[in-house]
């Protein structure tokens, strides 16, 4: 990965290729995560999302994208350990692959360009109309969280786990915060993100490099001190488990959400043991939960287990009957001591190794999953070749996964309730 | 070998029907990492009744098809699914209205998992007890289905348009449904709808064609399977009920959904493909995020980017719906129903639009073809024998005239029906 630096503070990765048939164009700002500025950076890309001085509203936003043959433009926040992102990314067609005389690639530039420096603001904050319209949206878009079953309940897992609230929210902000946001507020917001984020350019598809520089030369890039960023969250454990219960009417399921933290380093080479040792939890349908909790005894539909190097957690998360939750919770539990004492065998190894494998080779076939790499690799500062991370992975043992099983320890649950 | 390229978009596709009727397609790509394949039966939750050689005639409860989705990978004394897992490759299988999938994708193994997929689809083994057990699994699928909003808006208006309909019922079926199923009735779908005339394999991805059609060729030659006649039978469709139905339920706001059922058109091949992609387009321009109608609506709170448009041709089922999450869903019915009504003074002078339209939804497609997935999934083959390129390249030749025949027999004499949840 050649990554090039266009001032201090602003990066670029061109990734030339012909495999796919596509364009992609993808800008990171990356900040500390901060309770108080999650909310307006998340309002921030609903406002990008449809409005610029250029293209006022979200009819015009449309035109546009549709002039550029099906342009999908995306805003997004999310976070990454304690950072937090806000990103904008256009995906088209290869000009290859379209009749045009048009100049497509500097067309997008040029869009890219007016959407994110180029937003709806009169005296120093967005517009009012679009500020409202756009709240109003994002208010809404948090409170229908709670129609998500698995969702909501993974929200309420995560304000139980965390020590720091800026981590125990989601990275779309909250209902209130949004409530109170102005105008001006989310201005400002915006105005020390183009300042002090770290930012990252990634092009993929079939373009050369020097033709990528020379259209960034007409955005106001400047040079500016990088922030500290803490891609990685540790937190101590807990003396006590945190549980909570919720129930809720018109639903049928029960949903169970289980938190264990495993705190290894994060440059730690057992990151590749704790992938391995995840997938043979309730990672893959190879694992223990999928095979005996749902296969063999019938006890949930779904149940999966994750693991975030960026949090230090893995998350175990259950749909189910809610008369059978102490049965599974203790069977959980159990699968969890069989891998502490070994009880796995070979083949099961080698098969959920060639499994991740498989999936991490899969990756580039997709230009989504390499651009989220990259942007990875960048904020983290790490890369590791295919060659390095396949052979990391067969170098686990099962006596490496059943000894990092004993590190991995509950400290919070979760449970979801039908109302009775 | 038969061969078809398509220059514009720099794809082929290879195909053979081996001697015991088994069709097979293949995409090389060879700039990829990985293969998927996916073979598949035209039988889905749609099909009801079906006759094997003239004998008594067979009804299938609802839900059987995903059913036998789930029993087919189980074997007397081994798992289908776990096996792909050993051989590193990442499985699944679907069902829907009209067609049952098997699939997966890998990036080594590939032949041993393409023999393997072929031989657990046509080996089955269905006893008394595995099936009991499933009942079990599915009742609790059928819940998790269930509890989903966005599920039962969509279910409830499909009900409306369509009462008491395979299509209005769950693919998993009901409870008491797939009470009914048993090994023998799974025997005789297995024998009908799972013989080699009625499967489509098809291979995406990186593999040479020659050497794979040969393991293939093997492999089939190597089993000797009955070949039967199957009849299958239409069933009536009944009429439509109420125009608006309410139903409680726990969300934030109102879910709404609006549908038009059109009167049955024996439409089939590329032109169906091509009906479905000029309703599209039709669609976008009466009522896309470009429009003014849309602009006029989300300004004043009664849409947001949530609202979403579709078309459905399956089979006899033929209908254009609209979806939203809105407190404001009368407002927003009236202003469905008045765009509708206005039609033809919506669409005037849009020859333009049309076409700017066109080429973006030609750029979708061209945009699709990133995924391997999509080849193969993403086009209506099952449906009216259209591939992906095939679809993409119809849009080539789409004109505003086919837009407006289109709107002539979706919006005439329209009778909207809605659906609405609410607390």
């Amino acid at each position: 990965m050649k990554k090039i630096k266009i001032k201090n503070g602003v990066n670029l990765v061109v990734l030339p290729t012909t495999q796919f048939k596509t364009l992609h164009i993808a800008i990171d700002f990356a900040a500390p995560l901060e309770i108080d500025t999650v909310s307006a950076r998340s309002l921030l890309t609903y406002l990008t999302a449809v409005s610029s001085k250029k293209y006022p509203n979200q009819q015009k936003v449309a035109q546009k994208t549709i002039d550029l043959y099906g342009a999908q433009y995306q805003t997004d926040v999310l976070r990454f350990g304690q950072t937090h992102h806000v990103r904008y990314s256009l995906q088209m067609p290869a000009p290859t692959y379209i009749d045009t005389d048009g100049n497509l690639l500097h067309d997008a530039f040029e869009f890219l360009h007016d959407m994110i420096f180029d937003p709806l603001v009169r005296a120093e904050q967005f517009d009012q109309n679009t500020f409202e319209k756009e709240q109003q949206s994002l208010m809404n878009e948090l409170a229908s969280l709670s129609d998500d079953k698995q969702r909501y309940a993974a929200s309420k897992l995560r304000e139980l786990t965390y020590a720091v609230p800026a981590m125990a929210i989601s990275s779309s902000g909250r209902v209130n915060d949004v409530k109170e946001l102005t105008s001006k507020r989310v201005y400002q917001a915006y105005e020390e993100m183009l300042a002090n984020d770290t930012m990252n350019i990634i092009v993929y598809g079939d373009v050369d490099e020097t033709r990528i520089i020379s259209e960034l030369k007409s955005w106001p890039l400047l040079d500016h001190h990088e922030p500290v960023l803490q891609p990685f969250y540790r937190q101590n454990s807990r003396e006590i488990l945190a549980a909570a219960t919720n129930t809720q009417a018109d639903i049928n399921q029960a949903i169970l959400m289980i938190a264990y933290r495993l705190a290894i380093a994060p440059d730690d080479p057992q990151r590749f043991v704790a992938l391995v040792m995840n997938a043979m939890f309730g990672g893959s349908p190879l694992s223990k939960l999928f095979m005996n909790v749902r296969e063999k005894e019938s006890l949930a539909y779904s149940i999966y287990s994750r693991w975030q190097n960026d949090t230090g957690f893995i998350t175990v998360a259950v749909g189910l009957d809610s008369e059978k939750i102490q049965q599974t919770e203790s069977m959980i539990q159990a699968q969890l001591s069989a891998i502490q004492d070994g009880d796995f065998s070979e083949e099961t190894l080698l098969a959920i190794k060639a499994s991740l494998i498989n999936d991490y080779l899969s990756q580039q076939d997709s230009p989504n999953s390499e651009i989220a790499l990259i942007f990875s690799r960048l904020l983290t500062n790490r890369e590791t070749s295919v060659t390095d991370w396949v052979n990391a992975v067969n170098a686990v043992t099962s006596k490496d996964v059943a000894a990092l099983a004993h590190e991995v320890t509950i400290q919070s649950r979760f449970t979801l309730m039908p109302e009775a | 070998m038969q061969e078809k390229k398509y220059i514009k978009l720099k794809e082929n596709i290879l195909t053979e029907i081996l001697d015991n009727g088994l069709k097979v397609v293949m995409i090389p790509k060879p700039e990829y990492h990985k293969t998927f394949a996916v073979i598949t039966t035209p039988f889905g939750a749609l099909d009801q009744k079906f006759q094997i050689n003239n004998d008594v005639p067979i009804t299938i409860p609802a839900g059987t098809a995903h059913f036998l989705e789930h029993k087919l990978f189980e074997k007397e004394n081994s798992d289908a699914f776990t096996r792909f897992g050993e051989l590193g490759a990442d499985a699944n299988a679907f069902t829907n209205a009209y067609q049952t999938s098997y699939l997966f994708s890998t990036t080594k193994n590939l032949k041993l998992s393409l023999t393997h997929l072929l031989d657990f689809v046509q080996a089955p083994y269905f006893s008394e007890k595995t099936v009991a057990k499933e009942q079990g699994i599915i009742g609790q699928e059928i819940q998790m289905y269930d509890d989903d909003p966005n599920w039962a808006v969509y279910m409830g208006l499909l009900d409306l348009m369509y009462p008491g309909s395979p299509l209005a019922a769950d693919i998993a079926g009901t409870e008491s449904t797939i009470a009914q199923i048993t090994p023998d009735l799974l025997y005789s779908i297995h024998r009908a709808f799972y013989q080699p005339n009625q499967l489509t394999l098809q291979i995406v991805g990186h593999f040479d064609p020659d050497d794979i059609l040969k393991t293939i060729a093997d492999n089939q030659a190597t089993k000797s399977i009955e070949t039967v006649d199957v009849h299958r039978f239409e069933m009536p469709i009944n009429q439509p009920k109420d125009t608006t139905v309410i139903k409680k339920f726990d969300v934030s706001r109102p879910k709404i959904a609006l549908g038009i059922r059109l009167n049955e058109s024996k439409v089939t091949g590329s032109q169906a493909t091509k009906w479905v992609l000029a309703a599209d387009i039709l669609s976008d321009l009466l009522f896309g995020e470009q429009t003014d109608w849309y602009q006029n609506l989300y300004n004043k709170g009664i849409i947001d980017t949530e609202f979403e448009t579709s078309f459905d041709l399956l089979r006899n089922y033929q209908f254009a719906s609209f979806f939203s999450e809105t407190t404001e869903y009368e407002a927003l019915t009236l202003a469905i129903q008045s765009q509708i009504t206005h039609y033809k003074s919506a669409l005037d002078g849009k020859k333009l639009e049309f076409e700017s339209l066109r080429r973006a939804t030609l750029g979708e497609g061209i945009q699709r073809l990133n995924s391997l997935e999509s080849i193969a999934l993403r086009g209506d083959d099952v449906l009216h024998g259209t591939n992906l390129f095939d679809k993409i390249m119809l849009l080539q030749d789409l004109t505003y005239n086919d837009i407006l025949e289109v709107a002539e027999k979706i919006y005439n004499g329209t009778n909207l029906q809605r659906f609405i949840l609410q607390k």
